[in-house]
């Protein structure tokens, strides 16, 4: 297997007030293509932050993060936001769904950065609508759907430019256990199935039985779990 | 019950505005630019009709010929006046003679150096200073009946840089300026003055514009006017001054009065767009605060008086802001519109109009989203949070 | 055009909230249009005035006896340097319509208004028999003439009035140095119709020069002519008499240019607000696009697209209006306005009106493009 995040030495602290706290100390952590791992840990322990570095949505203060093969911390915003159309898929606990689109469009958003003709961008949604089981919802607005549907379209955007690392925070956060259990096995198809390599932030237990392998963090060090690799 | 409710509701929501301080400053804002732009107009037509009607009175009459609406077209031949002045009611000046002044309008083009403007040079007669209880020469002298001489008005002297000393090319010459005078800070101040029977015979003008008169007291008017109207040898017009100075303003004013009404009406037509989008904000932004105030028993009335309260509150900021502004920046600016020199006039009444103006708005504006906080539905509010 | 997609979804978030942007906006332009309507109607008198005419106008007023004679034009004519002169008289009619637009012309001005949208035909329809008159587009429309009808013009003068019948030969275009609707008339109606006095007399003199840098010299030379005549003259060079009929009666340049500034500076408050709000709402949408890749600057031309809708939009239709509004016959407003006032809607006008929307829209993205750029992506997705 080869690794497709490598985070090596990597730190991370933010400037609270006039307090500097240090969120991640000193962390190496692999991701291998194909994997689904899920960060696990109390509040504050870093897993967002972890999650975030990986997203190129923060710059690590020391340490090196690389992503299929691209050194994070060298690429501009230009080239970490051309990056993450091409490699990265994002999953939030809120939806973040704009609400005057239907839920077609919400997932061509995605779409919009690309060369794709109209037609082929049109065939990709739906596949990826019919890949979360909502191809007969494709024309209702997120008003019109229930969280858990609404959770369905943003996985649907995230999965449809085909990224190489799907970063889901919290997906069932703001679910209840029906759906919550809905979502988790969609992404797990999503990794079993179609080789998706998934990064899950979760605090729930249950939730993280659904990935294969499990990584705790406790005040921005890793704690391996019991009997797991890192 | 429901004022306390009110007073509570109001002082809720006037708490809440610092977080909304933005918008609510648009508001204010918003109004400021209405009532003010509105203002600075009207103080255009306030001021042109000040400075014509200052000084008239009802106890001064002004004789024109019939057909021509104003004493500026010359249309009264030299044989009507003696007529005139034998008509009853005429204040007698000490010398026994009536207190009477025939004069005559004659339009100049600009003075040299100064294109924009047109002069207005009235030629009167020799009771023509005593006729007008304002008149009063500030400096020079008077010009001599008889003499090819001209006095200038205050505004004329200022806005056209017309001087004591300098000259006027007038139909025969140059006459030279002796003296400047005021008159109740009128239109008059926009004027020149000079001998009516010299003017008129320099510039072979073969009438008399208008015959101004002083009444023995305004009652005497009545005769005054059935008299010279009655008489079949004349064809004349006979008002009060007051009157008359009232006419000629408002025929120039209400063209500005229009506009500035048609402005400020667009204005204000954006500026209630504006208020229902900001206070439909402001009750969205209060939702849990009005759905609270709702479920503990507040009645709707009270809530939705308060929505509109705080739109009036913001809005009479407003006007008052642009009403200040309208003041410091235009009242008592000078300025001219032809011949007319003119100070802009923002007066109390305008800035009251304004005010009136803004709250009515405000009304408008809040209205919508008043209704809309009343009828806010309080468990499902309550429940978002 | 995918970008629209996403601001299209940002306006149809809150519709009435835009929708009520886009109302205040209109109402701005209208008056923006109105203005600068104005403003574009005077400037374009100003500019099609000629640098090689002059006007010669009686220098006092009340003239004497009706006018100046038009054998003058002959005296006019030998001052060193004119090319050719035309005479000008009003008709004084007594009731509202066509004649309050009719002047009288005589042959002359076929040669000092070379530049006119008259036709050699059309002159020469004119001056063929004494109650021709060419109507100029807008009045022909006014008033609804066309080649071939007649109207009467009842005239006032302390002789009595007359009723003069004159009938339309053509319908011209509009003169732009005229600045609004025109009825020119054959001075020979009234040289062989009307009393004794009125006969033969001109209001002005309307001259061509042979050389526009004398323009000035010129008109001092034909005023020194008549200076010891019972006429005397007031020559001024056409450009700077229409410069003084702008700068005439209250700046009205400074009050037109100041209005349509006012409602704009309404606006951009309320527009700023908005589109402030908006952004401050959406801040979440914002983050997640960052994470499907949009760029910082794509996002920032998203709030600035977003801010131009309602402007432009408002721009256009307050535009249109504004268009709408000016057709409607002043008349029925108020006839002063109708006569002082003949605003424009030209293309000038739409231009400065879009250019204006976009300023706006770019001044109200300013703040929020600032908060914007202050947001971190990970901070808002994080709830913080």
């Amino acid at each position: 297997m080869t690794a497709i995040v490598s985070l090596v030495g990597v730190t991370k602290g933010y400037v609270r007030g006039n307090q500097r706290v240090e969120v991640l100390r000193n962390v190496d952590f692999q991701v291998q293509a194909g994997e689904f791992v899920v960060l696990m840990g109390p509040s504050g322990s870093g897993k967002t932050t972890l999650l975030n570095l990986m997203g190129g949505l923060n710059k690590a203060d020391a340490g090196e993060v690389i992503v299929d093969g691209a050194n994070l911390n060298d690429l501009s915003p230009n080239q970490l936001a051309d990056w993450r159309a091409k490699h990265l898929g994002f999953v939030f606990q809120f939806y973040y769904l704009l609400p005057a689109l239907s839920a077609e469009r919400n997932v061509e958003v995605a779409l919009f950065l690309t060369r794709l003709s109209a037609a082929e961008r049109r065939r990709r949604v739906a596949a990826a609508l019919d890949l979360v089981g909502l191809r007969e919802r494709a024309r209702h607005k997120p008003g019109e759907l229930s969280g858990g549907q609404q959770q369905r379209v943003a996985i649907a955007r995230a999965i449809v430019a085909d990224p190489t690392l799907l970063i889901c925070d919290e997906p069932t956060g703001d679910l209840d256990r029906e759906a919550s259990a809905s979502i988790l096995e969609l992404l797990q198809l999503l990794n079993r199935r179609h080789g998706k390599t998934i990064a899950m932030v979760t605090h729930d237990p249950w939730a993280a039985e659904y990935a294969s392998r499990q990584v705790h963090l406790d005040k921005g060090s890793l704690a391996i779990a019991p009997g797991a690799r890192v | 019950m429901l004022l306390n409710e009110l007073r509570v509701a109001s002082r809720v929501g006037f708490k809440s505005l610092r977080q909304r301080i933005g918008s609510a400053l648009v508001i204010v804002a918003g109004m400021a630019c209405v009532v003010g732009v509105t203002l600075a107009m009207l103080s255009l037509a306030a001021g042109i009709a000040r400075a014509i009607q200052a000084g008239g009175d009802a106890s001064h009459a002004l004789v024109h010929a019939a057909e021509s609406a104003t004493a500026e077209s010359n249309g009264l031949s030299r044989a009507d006046i003696p007529l005139i002045l034998n008509a009853p009611g005429i204040a007698v000046a000490a010398d026994g003679r009536p207190l009477a002044s025939a004069e005559v309008a004659l339009w100049l083009p600009p003075a040299e150096g100064f294109a924009e403007g047109t002069l207005y040079l009235q030629g009167i007669g020799p009771k023509g200073a005593a006729v007008r209880p304002g008149f009063a020469i500030v400096s020079g002298r008077m010009f001599r009946t008889g003499a090819q001489e001209i006095i200038v008005g205050r505004g004329a002297e200022s806005v056209f840089g017309l001087k004591v000393g300098s000259t006027v090319i007038m139909p025969n010459g140059e006459w030279p300026i002796v003296g400047e005078f005021t008159d109740h800070g009128n239109a008059v101040e926009s004027e020149l003055m000079a001998d009516a029977d010299t003017v008129t015979s320099a510039a072979a003008i073969p009438a008399f514009g208008s015959v101004l008169v002083a009444l023995r007291n305004p009652a005497a008017f009545t005769e005054f006017k059935r008299w010279l109207t009655t008489n079949p040898a004349l064809a004349v017009s006979v008002e009060r001054h007051s009157d008359y100075l009232a006419r000629t303003a408002g025929s120039v004013t209400q063209f500005l009065a229009t506009l500035a009404y048609f402005v400020g009406g667009l204005m204000a037509m954006g500026a209630v767009f504006g208020s229902i989008q900001i206070m439909y904000s402001a009750v969205e932004s209060r939702t849990i605060e009005i759905a609270t105030l709702r479920a503990v028993g507040y009645e709707p009335l009270p809530i939705a008086v308060s929505v509109v309260l705080e739109a009036a509150l913001l809005s009479l900021l407003g006007a008052l802001l642009g009403a200040t502004l309208a003041w410091l920046f235009f009242n008592g600016t000078q300025s001219f519109s032809g011949s007319t020199v003119f100070r802009m006039q923002v007066s109390g009444r305008m800035v009251a109009l304004g005010l009136v103006w803004a709250i009515g708005l405000a009304i408008v504006g809040g209205l919508a989203p008043a209704i809309r906080a009343a009828r806010l539905p309080v468990a499902e509010a309550l429940r978002s949070t | 055009m995918k970008s629209l997609v996403l601001v299209w979804a940002a306006l149809w978030r809150k519709p009435s909230a835009t929708l009520l942007t886009a109302g205040a906006t209109t109402a701005a332009f209208m008056l923006f249009g109105l203005m600068i309507g104005l403003y574009d109607a005077k400037m374009q008198m100003l500019n099609a005035a000629r640098p090689d005419q002059i006007f010669v106008l009686p220098r006092y007023y009340p003239q004497p006896f009706y006018g100046m004679p038009i054998a003058m034009a002959g005296e006019i004519e030998r001052v060193d340097g004119v090319a050719a002169v035309g005479s000008l008289n009003n008709v004084n009619s007594s009731q509202r319509g066509p004649g309050d637009w009719i002047v009288l012309v005589n042959e002359g001005m076929r040669d000092s208004r070379p530049d006119a949208p008259v036709t050699p035909a059309q002159w020469k329809l004119l001056f063929s028999t004494p109650t021709s008159v060419l109507v100029s587009r807008d009045l022909a429309k006014k008033f609804d003439l066309k080649p071939g009808d007649s109207f009467p013009v009842t005239t006032l003068r302390e002789e009595g009035s007359t009723t003069y019948e004159f009938q339309v030969q053509a319908v011209v275009p509009e003169d732009p140095q005229w600045g609004q609707g025109m009825i020119w008339g054959n001075q020979k109606y009234l040289d062989n119709t009307a009393p004794l006095p009125m006969r033969n007399k001109a209001n002005i003199f309307w001259i061509s020069i042979k050389d526009a840098a004398r323009a000035t010299e010129i008109s001092r030379a034909i005023d020194l002519r008549f200076a010891n005549s019972p006429t005397p003259t007031y020559s001024i060079p056409v450009k700077a008499d229409r410069q003084t009929q702008v700068s005439l009666n209250i700046n009205q340049i400074g009050v037109m240019l100041g209005v349509a500034g006012a409602g704009l500076f309404m606006v951009l408050f309320l527009v700023a607000n908005a589109v402030a709000r908006s952004v401050h709402e959406r801040l979440p949408e914002f983050a997640v696009l960052h994470t499907l890749g949009f760029r910082e600057s794509r996002l920032r031309r998203l709030v600035i697209l977003e801010a131009a809708f309602p402007c432009v939009l408002g721009a256009m239709v307050g535009t249109a209006l504004a268009g709408i509004l000016m057709t409607v016959p002043a008349r029925k407003l108020s006839y002063n306005l109708s006569l002082l006032l003949a605003p424009t809607l030209s293309s000038v006008v739409l231009a400065w009106a879009i250019a204006a929307s976009i300023l706006l829209a770019l001044l109200s993205s300013v703040l929020p493009l600032l908060k914007l750029k202050r947001t971190h992506v990970a901070d808002v997705l994080a709830g913080r």
